[in-house]
């Protein structure tokens, strides 16, 4: 019983400490590893994240640790509204840190959120959005472009 | 910032469906290489987003011009292939979403091997010895013809070097 309620002390690089129950950090797997490696006794530090995007991750540890009684699409839900809230910039941040912090589902959800706002766009928007040079040559793009014509037939 | 962080980039464009990763392949090298890589092509199939919900087939020959197999649950994990009219079709590959067929025909061992795949007209090109599929995402035809609900054609029958040679199996997700 003492050890589901022992507390994992987080720091984020902008200072900021959080206390994180144990059942919740584990989520991470890095902290997991961390833990069973009897690493994590004293204050993690995070050298990339902020503790907005830390809060957000623990959030979702929470919620996920919490509604593990629940229903398949119960969490489904939690998980598409978790998501729905988080705008573009946010969710590049929230990857890099579930990346780093091996939080699988949560990398999972977020790269599904990124595709599915990116799918319906032109090779110019996505350029745009991700700030990326286009380092083709006009004919090799329009070679490429040739090859795959049907797939720029798309709608908005 | 992500977009020149490749192996973040990869988690989220193997989320994508094809036809967007085929379109991004113009966005830059890096993406081109990505998305072209057999290994990504892999992975991007094994996600479970590249679950096929139905096989359209259409043959260049013979009476039967076209055919939809609705892969539902009833008939996972693989089809027949009878109406193919080919002996002993097997699966040799898969790759987002295309599957290449095997059918070993009667008589000597090989000799009336076909391969179930799209031959570019262009010959030289044709993959058909230890072809990746990857190579057939960049040739696949635009289809005119609507196919009614729910889902898209993006293959066409091929043409072999014999009437009954050679077909392009194309599985897509039901939109």
């Amino acid at each position: 019983m003492a050890s589901t309620l022992k507390k994992i002390i987080l720091k984020s690089c902008d200072g900021k400490i959080l206390e994180v129950e144990e059942a919740v950090a584990v989520q991470s797997q890095m902290i997991k590893n961390m833990i069973e490696d009897d690493c994590a006794n004293e204050e993690i530090p995070l050298p990339d994240i902020t503790g907005e995007i830390l809060s957000m991750i623990i959030e979702y540890c929470k919620m996920h640790v919490d509604g593990e009684n629940n229903s398949n699409n119960e969490l489904i839900a939690r998980d598409a509204d978790f998501i729905t809230r988080v705008d573009l910039n946010t969710l590049y941040y929230l990857i890099v840190a579930a990346n780093f912090l091996n939080v699988k589902s949560l990398l999972d959800l977020t790269c599904q959120r990124v595709a599915d706002i990116i799918k319906g766009k032109s090779p110019e928007e996505i350029r745009l959005t991700f700030n990326i040079k286009n380092d083709f040559t006009p004919e090799e793009e329009e070679e490429i472009r040739k090859k795959n014509a049907w797939a720029f037939d798309y709608k908005d | 910032m992500i977009g020149y962080k490749e192996d973040l980039l990869t988690e989220i464009l193997v989320h994508l469906p094809t036809k967007s990763l085929l379109r991004f392949k113009v966005v830059s090298k890096q993406w081109m290489s990505i998305i072209s890589c057999n290994k990504f092509c892999l992975a991007h199939t094994r996600s479970i987003h590249a679950k096929p919900s139905a096989l359209f087939i259409i043959r260049k020959y013979g009476a039967c011009k076209g055919m939809l197999l609705p892969l539902t649950r009833n008939c996972i994990p693989l089809p027949c292939f009878d109406f193919l009219d080919a002996p002993n079709v097997n699966i040799l590959q898969s790759c987002n979403g295309l599957l290449l067929c095997v059918s070993d025909g009667y008589g000597p061992a090989r000799a009336n091997r076909s391969y179930f795949q799209r031959l570019p007209n262009k010959q030289k090109h044709s993959p058909r010895t230890g072809g990746s599929l990857s190579y057939f995402l960049s040739q696949i035809p635009p289809i005119s013809s609507g196919l009614g609900d729910g889902f898209e054609a993006d293959l066409e029958g091929a043409q072999g070097s014999t009437e009954r040679s050679s077909y392009l199996l194309q599985r897509r997700p039901c939109c």
